[in-house]
């Protein structure tokens, strides 16, 4: 069970480059793809759920060209975008019935069975009776990653699937991708970096519609063993740390400022070293990419 | 703050290349809807940039406005919601009074500065080659401005008005553009009832833009006035205004009132009402994974989808409330229209008849089609606009099953609608007693077919479908299918447009039921029609679904493309046969029309007499021989639209020269069979098959007083059908066939009827114009011609008819046999007097209903399903021979036959002894009420008056020659009613034929003559002649004028009688007003 991304590229009518290029091969599992905001992600996913055309490249899922033979995709997809919405006048349980319908289930009992076991997964079967319209935009996302994963599907997409869930509920989501994640191949995209270090085994990064990076998130921490350093400092000395230091990310704790470095050597002696995230691998990532577009 | 804004508003707009291309669109409306509104007048002397065309102009508005108007009024409020700016913008320390005012003016100006591209094409129309420099006076250019300011500029006030108000109150864009989409409905209702049946008081009120009341206004200017003067702010124009533009007001104020930013933001930030969970986290009901379900895509299970999806999504359109309200207002329209307005024609409400009720499918039909069209644009975008194609288009369901549904959704929709109104309209026949009449036959085929009725609703859900898949866009759908409907309804409503291949979903006659004839040959060319529409439809529905893209929209290259997979090969396949088969049956229909050339564009008619008459125009001057005699045997057969007949015709030489030749001209579908003489066949010498003239050699010259037999065999067939309501073909019909007998046999010499009698046209021609339709009352020439016929005088004849065994053969003359033989019906009839050669011939499925009035036998004819007023006519021709006995000398005929016929031609048709009255002139009329029983007493009997002058009183062939033949036995007939019905009864119809005059003596394409010198026009005789010849004769006294009339008769016994004889003798008796009356207009 293997998707294989090749050399895909994507322009858009007004000259944005939104993908460039980009190869990748997907096993079996959880596989983080993270990036900025406008990276590109969301177009990869598009167009690997057939909702796209890409100008160049390939997609193939175990097989199947995805360019060529959508409807066979389809057939084994299961595709949370990162926006949607819902019909107001229908219920959960209806709408979900139908989507059930639409994917082929056509057995009525194996149908109702799906989505109840679905609903109670996402939390949604005490309310499954009321209209959709008046769900919040958490239930409303919890109901959206029950029908993405209808009919068992082979290759689940999930784009910043997160957004507008509660911990609890991002827990319970983390639970349910995971214990899908065993049999098919899922593709988590997100900007969150805790959502793909706490799921992926695998994991791209994407950056200005290219792969900066990819392996696993274990490694990629890794290659960074030894070279973070972090430091709490004064708002009004930022500056000139981000001039003398490769500062990487900045963020606030107790109020107080803290950047973190990446060097081979301790800056200076108020740094202390810090055992690398994979947030900072992709900070010094997204560094470094940076400074290459400056240069 | 209203002033920055509204500065701000309109510099954003001012610089978008959109405001050029509306600004362009509306000064292109200009030129078009000029020549539109200039065509439809026919006054001579109507310049094209008159302020009377620009009144209209302006008071239409127009299509391409209204849609203008929706795009900019609709982005100026809903902007902050739709681009969710309002989130923060509403938090701003604005007032929010002011800001909605900055808001609305700046829409409001907006539009006003749009709508002012309409003022410059207007201006720019002299310069658009529309037509000949001397069509073109002076820019009106006050007249001009006092039009948009009184007119255009409420207008836009009111419908701005309306957006903001629906679009305050419901938060809802789709809000306001029903507002400016009621209006226009409104505009198009009242514009429409106005055309159809008479301007009235409160159609000038209910119609929002003053268009309706403005035409009141111009139709009651003389040219004068139109060329040159300011439209008079009075009366209902002033009334509709002062109502519109307060309503404008009152719903500006209270949008004013209601908007807040809180109430209005909160639709800004999409809060709501939502479900507060239950949750209970810490212990989730956990089950046990289900098992692995069975997926199946197999063809049969796409279809059984596709019947589930469709009655989805069926329920999804029916449920909702507002199906129900929307479909309760049109039905309970419907039922109002049905009761209190089901007039069909000048005399008023008939009994309930299904033609009746099947009508409301027209009259409405403008409504009811943009609400299925919308409703149709909604349903094929529903996913995106709840934004939930993201999902759905990921389904592995082919689109043609998710949206093949939806259009079968849209067409059970349709169909619910089509079969409410045909429950609706039954129940309302139940109710009025008419469960007789009911024709569920007649239902099925106006309301469920496709003759605007259901089927028609799926072809034009077919285009929004194609539209939709075409465009990707719910909006530019919406526009484009709407915009497309209007502008086909406008283009043939200005006559832009003549051939119903144009009209899509349009089928020939549509309009045009006849009680006696029923559709007709139209069932057979709208079949063909509907075919045709069906295979476009089909590749509409085919292509709709190919075009249409899941996801991101397609570049046009892509959509394109005939490697898309959306159909499959076969569909692709189907898709080129649909369209072949549509071009197959579009150059079918075109052969067919063309086989009787049963159609012309009204340039090519125009140019096709302009050519008749200067190239024939010498034969007036040449003599040619008269009808004198007549045996005729023909031959009907209904069935096939077909007659076979053969006449020998005595021609008689009345001039003081010798005639050589003949020259005859014969209708077309006429094949001659063989035409000779006693001695020998004749050949043509000349044949002219554009203009259908054949000149043929006599054998011998015809000396002066000698006469000729020749013999026609001949057979009139229509073959192929006809393209549109126009072209009935009366004369050869499955059901009550009607023509003149000149229909069949040839009219000898110029056919002066060929003619072009309008000045505007025959200029265009490069002819002459004419000073009179008719010849002064002292030429020669017109004083020797009888006004009935050019090529009779007085004519005898012996006719035998046959028809089908079903109907019965009309033909003038005294019924001297009648016999039925290999299943047809055969009578002879015998004109052994002679009389004006005015005759015609007929078949059709009749009653005879027999009675006997001083000696005479009285036969009236109603349609056989027509029963209902029988006896109503038999009172008013039996009290006008009464009449004639007492003041005339007597009835001058033995018998006398009254029959119905189809009302596609002239209302009246009486010759010799018979009277042919259209079916709409009162044989299905509600007669419960005086005034449509006046109506018919008197029009009825004015024909035996007409009868009774035919036979006393040679009428000379000029000026004042109607105000005999047509004006005088109608003033008798009106006599007649007041003395027998009593004054309201006369009022009323004196009162209809005033308001008639009035409202069309407007229209005179000429110059209005006084009565002295009228030239047969149906305004001025039947009129304003029988009104004014009416007073005369109550003035003289009723004795003393019967007297003056016998005595002016009997003088000039022989001789070619004038009015200007009738009116000498009487002259000295009449008042000075009444003289004036008559000899001045």
């Amino acid at each position: 069970m293997k998707l294989e991304i090749q050399n895909l590229s994507k322009t858009y009518p007004n000259g944005v480059q939104a993908l460039k290029d980009v190869s990748l091969t997907i096993g079996k599992g959880m596989y983080g793809l993270l990036g900025q905001n406008g990276a590109g992600k969301s177009t990869l996913m598009r167009i690997v759920a057939t909702l796209q055309d890409a100008d160049n490249g390939s997609v193939d899922f175990n097989g199947i060209d995805v360019t060529r033979q959508p409807e066979e995709l389809r057939k084994v997809l299961g595709y949370l975008p990162q926006e949607f919405g819902v019909y107001p006048n229908v219920t959960a349980e209806e709408l979900l019935t139908h989507i059930a319908d639409m994917r082929g289930i056509t057995n009525k009992g194996e149908r109702k069975e799906q989505v109840a076991a679905l609903l109670q997964k996402v939390n949604l079967w005490d309310v499954r009776k009321k209209r959709l319209d008046s769900y919040s935009g958490g239930m409303k996302q919890r109901f959206g990653i029950a029908q993405a994963l209808l009919a068992d599907p082979q290759l689940i997409i999930v784009d910043e699937p997160t957004a507008g869930l509660d911990p609890m509920e991002r827990n319970r989501f983390y639970n349910l991708l995971a214990e899908l994640g065993e049999g098919a191949v899922v593709i988590l995209s997100t900007h969150i970096v805790e959502d793909v270090s706490t799921l992926c085994n695998d994991m791209a990064i994407i950056g200005h519609g290219e792969v900066l990076l990819t392996g696993k998130p274990s490694e990629i921490e890794s290659s960074l063993n030894g070279k973070i350093w972090e430091k709490q400092i004064d708002i009004s000395e930022f500056d000139g740390h981000q001039a003398k230091y490769k500062v990487i990310s900045n963020r606030f704790h107790l109020g107080k400022m803290m950047v973190t470095v990446v060097a081979d050597d301790m800056p200076d002696g108020d740094f202390y070293q810090k055992a690398p995230s994979l947030e900072d691998a992709y900070f010094h990532l997204l560094y470094n990419q940076a400074q290459t577009v400056t240069a | 703050m209203i002033r920055k804004i509204i500065a701000y508003e309109i510099k954003q707009r001012f610089w978008h290349w959109t405001t050029l291309l509306f600004f362009l669109m509306m000064v292109f409306q200009a030129l078009w809807y000029t020549k539109g509104t200039f065509d439809q007048y026919v006054n001579e002397g109507l310049l094209m940039n008159s302020p009377a065309v620009f009144y209209k102009n302006l008071a239409g508005g127009g299509i391409l406005m209204i849609i203008v108007v929706a795009i900019i009024t609709g982005t100026a409020l809903y902007k902050d919601v739709q681009y969710k700016t309002g989130q923060w913008l509403y938090t701003f320390p604005i007032n929010e009074k002011r800001f909605y005012l900055g808001r609305f003016f700046s829409a409001f100006f907006f539009n006003v500065l749009i709508a002012s591209g309409y003022v410059v094409g207007m201006l720019l129309t002299p310069y658009a080659g529309l037509g000949e420099a001397h069509r073109f006076g002076p820019a009106p250019i006050g007249q001009l401005l006092h039009g948009f300011f009184f007119l255009t500029v409420p207008n836009l006030f009111t419908l701005t008005s309306i957006f903001f108000f629906a679009l305050v109150f419901t938060r809802k864009m789709a809000a306001g553009y029903l507002g400016i989409l009621l209006m226009v409905i409104a505009f198009l209702v009242m514009q429409i009832s106005a055309e159809s049946g008479g301007i009235t008081t409160i159609l000038t009120l209910l119609d929002p833009f003053g268009y309706v009341a403005t035409d009141q206004v111009i139709n009651n200017a003389v040219v004068e006035e139109r060329n040159t003067a300011y439209l008079p702010l009075v009366g209902n124009l002033f009334t509709n205004r002062i109502l519109w533009l307060s309503i404008g007001t009152a719903l500006f104020v209270a949008s004013y009132f209601k908007f807040s930013f809180k109430y209005f933001g909160a639709s800004a930030s999409g809060s709501k009402r939502v479900l507060r969970e239950q949750k209970n986290p810490q212990n989730p009901k956990v089950i046990a994974r289900p098992i692995t379900p069975r997926l199946t895509f197999t063809t049969s299970d796409f279809l059984t989808k596709l019947g589930s999806l469709a009655q989805l999504e069926f329920k999804n359109i029916v449920r909702p409330m507002s199906f129900r309200i929307i479909l309760g207002i049109i039905l309970l329209m419907e039922v109002l229209q049905n009761l209190f307005v089901n007039a069909t024609y000048y005399i008023g409400p008939t009994v309930a008849l299904t033609s009746t009720m099947t009508l409301f499918r027209v009259s409405f039909g403008v409504f009811i089609m943009i609400l299925i069209m919308i409703w149709a644009g909604e349903l094929f975008f529903k996913d995106r606009t709840v934004k939930i194609h993201s999902i759905t288009d990921t389904l592995p369901v082919p689109v043609w099953v998710t949206q093949f549904a939806r259009f079968l959704a849209m067409v059970g929709m349709a169909f619910l609608m089509a079969l409410s109104f045909t429950l609706i309209g039954i129940g309302i026949q139940l109710f009025l007693g008419g469960a007789s009449h009911i024709d569920l036959g007649l239902y099925i085929y106006d309301n469920m077919g496709y003759n605007w009725g259901w089927l028609s609703y799926v072809l034009w859900i077919a285009l929004v479908f194609f539209i939709a898949g075409l465009t990707a866009n719910r909006f530019l759908t919406h526009v484009l299918c709407v915009g497309l409907f209007f502008l086909m309804i406008m283009a043939f409503e200005l006559g832009l447009a003549e051939r119903t291949l144009y009209a899509y979903a349009g089928t020939p006659g549509l309009e045009d039921y006849s009680e006696v004839s029923q559709y007709g040959i139209w069932y057979t060319s709208a079949l063909w029609y509907f075919l045709m529409w069906l295979a476009l439809a089909t590749a509409f529905v085919l292509l709709g679904i190919y075009f249409w893209k899941r996801g991101t929209a397609a570049r046009w290259k892509e959509k394109l493309s005939l490697k898309g997979t959306q159909l499959a090969w076969g569909g692709k396949l189907a898709t080129l046969l649909a369209l072949v088969g549509f071009v197959a049956l579009q150059s079918f229909i075109v052969q067919q029309v063309g086989l009787s050339n049963s159609f012309q564009l009204s340039a090519e008619e125009e140019q096709e007499k302009a050519d008749y008459e200067k190239k024939y125009g010498y034969l007036e001057e040449k003599a040619q021989p008269k009808y004198t005699h007549l045996n005729l045997k023909f031959d009907y057969y209904p069935e096939e639209r077909k007659a076979d007949y053969e006449a020998e015709i005595l021609l008689t030489n009345p001039h003081q020269e010798p005639i050589d030749s003949l020259f005859l001209n014969f209708e077309s579908s006429i094949t001659i069979g063989a035409l000779w003489t006693k001695e020998v066949s004749l050949e043509a010498v000349q044949r002219d098959s554009v203009h259908l003239l054949n000149v043929y050699q006599l054998p011998k010259t015809l000396l002066p007083n000698d006469s000729i037999w020749i013999t026609l065999k001949a057979q009139k067939a229509y073959h192929g059908f006809t393209q549109s309501g126009s072209e009935p073909q009366p004369d050869l019909m499955y059901n009550g066939s009607f023509g003149s007998i000149q229909d069949f046999l040839p009219i000898i010499g110029y056919h002066s009827e060929s003619e072009l009698d309008e000045n505007r046209s025959r200029q265009d021609q490069g002819l002459e114009t004419l000073d009179s339709r008719m010849a002064p009352t002292t030429d020669a020439k017109g004083l020797q011609r009888n006004i009935y016929a050019s090529d009779a005088h007085r004519v005898t004849a012996e006719i035998t008819l046959s028809t089908s065994e079903d109907q019965i053969p009309l033909a003038p003359g005294a019924l001297k046999e009648q016999w039925s033989e290999n299943g047809r019906n055969y009578r002879t009839y015998q004109v052994s007097k002679g009389t004006p050669f005015n005759w015609h011939l007929a078949s059709g499925r009749f009653t005879e209903n027999d009675s006997k009035v001083d000696g005479v036998a009285v036969r009236i004819m109603p349609y056989t399903e027509h029963p209902f007023n029988t006896e109503l006519y038999e009172e008013a021709i039996h009290e006008a021979i009464r009449f004639t006995k007492r003041h005339l000398g007597g009835y001058p005929y033995p018998e006398v036959r009254l029959f119905e016929i189809p009302y596609y031609q002239e209302d009246f048709n009486t010759y010799a002894n018979s009277i042919a009255i259209s079916e709409k002139e009162g044989w299905y009329a509600d007669t419960s009420h005086i005034k449509e029983r006046a109506y018919i007493f008197q029009s009825t009997a004015s024909q035996i008056f007409t009868q009774w002058i035919q036979e006393n009183m040679d009428i000379a062939d000029v000026q004042g020659g109607y105000m005999l033949a047509t004006a005088l036995p109608e003033a008798l007939g009106l006599l007649l009613t007041r003395e027998k019905l009593g004054e309201e009864a006369l009022e009323t119809i004196l009162k209809k034929k005033h308001d008639f005059y009035a409202k069309e003596k407007n229209n005179e394409p000429n110059t209005e003559p006084p009565l002295r010198y009228a030239d047969g026009i149906d305004y001025l005789e039947a009129h304003k002649g029988a009104e004014v010849l009416y007073e005369a004769i109550t003035h003289v006294g009723t004795a003393r004028f019967m007297s003056v009339l016998q005595h002016y008769v009997a003088r000039h016994a022989g001789e070619r009688l004038t009015f200007e004889g009738l009116y000498a003798a009487m002259r000295p008796s009449l008042s000075p007003e009444i003289r004036e009356k008559i000899e001045k207009v």
